[in-house]
C-alpha cells in the first residue's frame, strides 16, 4: 500500500489479500457452535464454501469484524491514491473486457473489486476518477461491454445510495 | 497490540510455542497461506481465554500486510518481526 513505485499491482495484491482473509475467516476461523447467520452465509457463497452438501459451518463473526477493521484501517494508511486506483483498475477492466472469462467470473471480479471501495474514506475521488474515466471510454467508444458498464454503475448507485449520483447518465 | 498470554487448552497440530505467542504463529500460517494451519491454531484457541488475543493478532497481521505485504514476513528487516519476537 505504501510502496508507490508499485501502485500498478496495489489492486491485485489487496484483491489477493482480500481474498486470503475471506478465505481464512470463512474456512479456517470456524466455530461450529454458532448457528450460521445470513451475512456469514452470504460470505461463504462469496468465497464458493456452498457445496452440494449445505452450507459451510459458520464462520468466527469476530474475525469477520477484525479483518473488516484491519481493511479501514489498512485503507488510511495512503490517502486518495487507493480510492484513485480502484477506479483506474476498474478502467482497464472495463476496457479490456472479460476475455477469455465467463460472465460469472467476470462479474464476480467487478465484485470483488466494488467491494474495496467500501473501505475507502475517499469516495469523492474515486467517484471524480469514475466519473472521467467512464465518459471518456462511452464517447471514444473504448468500453467493451455496454452491459457489464451498465451493471457497474448499478451496483455503486445500489451500494452508495444517494452518494454515487450519476447526473445526465442513463443506467 | 498482543499483551495478554493464551492459556493453552489442550494439544493440536501446533505447536506449544506457538500457543504461547500467537501472532508469530499466526503470521507463520498466513505467510504459507495454510489454511489447515490456521484451523488448528483457531482450535487450540477456542475454548479459551486466548481466543481475543488470536483475533487481535489476525487483525494487526492483516493491517500490517497492507504496509508490508504476506510475502514480507520473513523479511528481517520488518520492525514488526521484532516486534512478534518480544511477545
Amino acid at each position: 500500500m505504501k510502496d508507490s513505485e508499485h501502485d500498478d499491482e496495489m489492486i491485485s495484491n489487496l484483491l489477493d489479500l482480500k481474498s486470503l482473509g475471506d478465505d481464512a475467516v470463512a474456512r479456517a476461523f470456524v466455530d461450529s457452535r454458532e448457528a450460521s447467520s445470513p451475512a456469514l452465509s452470504a460470505l461463504a457463497a462469496r468465497t464458493s464454501l456452498v457445496t452440494d452438501a449445505g452450507p459451510a459451518p459458520a464462520a468466527d463473526r469476530e474475525f469477520m469484524y477484525a479483518l473488516r477493521d484491519a481493511f479501514q484501517v489498512g485503507f488510511k494508511a495512503r490517502r486518495v491514491k487507493p480510492a484513485e486506483m480502484i477506479a483506474k483498475y476498474l478502467d482497464r477492466a472495463m476496457r479490456k473486457g472479460q476475455k477469455s472469462a465467463s460472465d460469472a467470473e467476470f462479474d464476480s471480479l467487478l465484485d470483488r473489486v466494488l467491494v474495496l471501495y467500501r473501505f475507502t474514506d475517499d469516495k469523492d475521488v474515486f467517484r471524480t476518477f469514475y466519473h472521467r474515466m467512464l465518459a471518456k471510454r462511452l464517447l471514444l467508444a473504448r468500453s467493451a461491454s455496454d452491459d457489464f458498464e451498465k451493471d457497474v454503475l448499478k451496483k455503486l448507485k445500489e451500494r452508495t445510495w444517494l452518494a454515487f449520483v450519476l447526473t445526465g447518465i442513463r443506467t | 497490540m498482543v499483551r495478554s498470554r493464551p492459556h493453552a487448552c489442550g494439544a493440536g497440530e501446533v505447536g506449544s510455542a506457538d500457543v504461547r505467542a500467537p501472532l508469530p504463529a499466526l503470521a507463520q500460517k498466513v505467510e504459507a497461506k495454510d489454511l489447515a494451519g490456521l484451523g488448528a491454531l483457531y482450535g487450540m484457541f477456542l475454548h479459551s481465554d486466548g481466543l481475543g488475543a488470536l483475533r487481535t493478532a489476525f487483525k494487526d497481521l492483516m493491517q500490517a500486510s497492507f504496509l508490508y505485504g504476506v510475502e514480507s514476513f520473513s523479511n528481517v528487516d520488518v520492525p514488526l518481526r521484532n516486534w512478534w519476537r518480544t511477545l
